[in-house]
């Protein structure tokens, strides 16, 4: 069984180093086989490689842990409380110090990154946005939760703290 | 469709009964499916890439189903010409609006048919 999947991860390195004779890689390859009364073989490399093209194993989507979806529900909940306190505590009469606003925002901008990365790969953001420093569009493209954190808290900034 | 049942397979390969069982699964939940993808079954099913390889082509040998071969066109979707050895495959083929490509660098990609 492992020799067959050593065999279709050879045929499959071989491919990526010439990738223009593709066809004819496999077509020698399954040639060859059959030549040495080993057409069964060539049929079951040939699918695994197919399976392993079409879902490669290191797929970073397949890859992620289970616990990081519940990992990501914990610090959504957690900044969901963090916020509602503050709202609860502002209705109290003790409201956030302007000192604080930043950090505020940065804590808005990290929960919403951890939590975010269990549930997204990417995040794009384009529009008429103030930047912080100059009144120019802005548009954002990054990754997973470091883009969550930085569209929120460049967000949270510009209409919170400026 | 009638349902489909492998018992009497998995009673002759014991050794693939996991797998038997997830295609015998899969394949009741898409009645309608004519043709089968490896790469499809491998994401829809929790059969490892050799048990699938190995489970398919028992169920050729049996009769169940019909091994193919297609090539993808540069638009990444199969060409509809089907070949019974990769070997047959020409150096350009059609693509679905018989504008021809040239197959060098394209997938060859093992395809199943239901035998009715």
């Amino acid at each position: 069984m492992d020799e067959l999947l050593a065999e279709a991860r050879e045929l499959h390195r071989r491919i990526i180093q010439d990738p223009q004779r593709k066809r004819q890689i496999i077509q020698e390859f399954y040639d060859e086989k059959v030549k040495a009364g080993q057409r069964d073989t060539a049929e079951l490399v040939l699918i695994i490689l197919n399976i392993e093209m079409a879902n490669p194993p290191n797929n970073p989507s397949q890859g992620a842990p289970k616990w990081l979806q519940k990992a990501g529900i914990a610090f959504g909940a957690f900044t969901l409380l963090f916020f509602m306190a503050i709202v609860l505590l502002g209705i109290a009469g003790r409201e956030v110090p302007p000192s604080t606003k930043f950090a505020l925002v940065a804590v808005l901008g990290l929960g919403s990154a951890f939590s975010a990365s269990a549930w997204i790969g990417s995040v794009t953001l384009s529009g008429d946005l103030a930047s912080p420093k100059n009144q120019k569009p802005l548009f954002v493209t990054a990754a997973g939760g470091f883009a969550t954190f930085i569209i929120v808290f460049i967000l949270g900034y510009s209409l919170y703290i400026r | 469709m009638s349902r489909i049942n492998f018992d009497n397979l998995i009673n002759e390969h014991p050794e693939s009964k996991r797998a038997l069982r997830e295609l015998e699964g899969w394949l009741n939940q898409h009645e309608d499916a004519t043709v089968l993808y490896p790469s499809v079954l491998a994401r829809e099913t929790r059969i490892d890439p050799v048990s699938l390889a190995v489970t398919l082509t028992l169920l050729v040998k049996e009769g169940v189903l019909r091994r193919v071969y297609k090539v993808t066109t540069p638009n990444g979707v199969l060409a509809d010409d089907e070949f019974d050895d990769p070997r047959q495959i020409p150096e350009q083929l059609p693509d679905r609006r018989q504008h021809y490509f040239p197959t060098a660098e394209s997938d060859v990609v093992p395809v199943f048919h239901k035998v009715a």
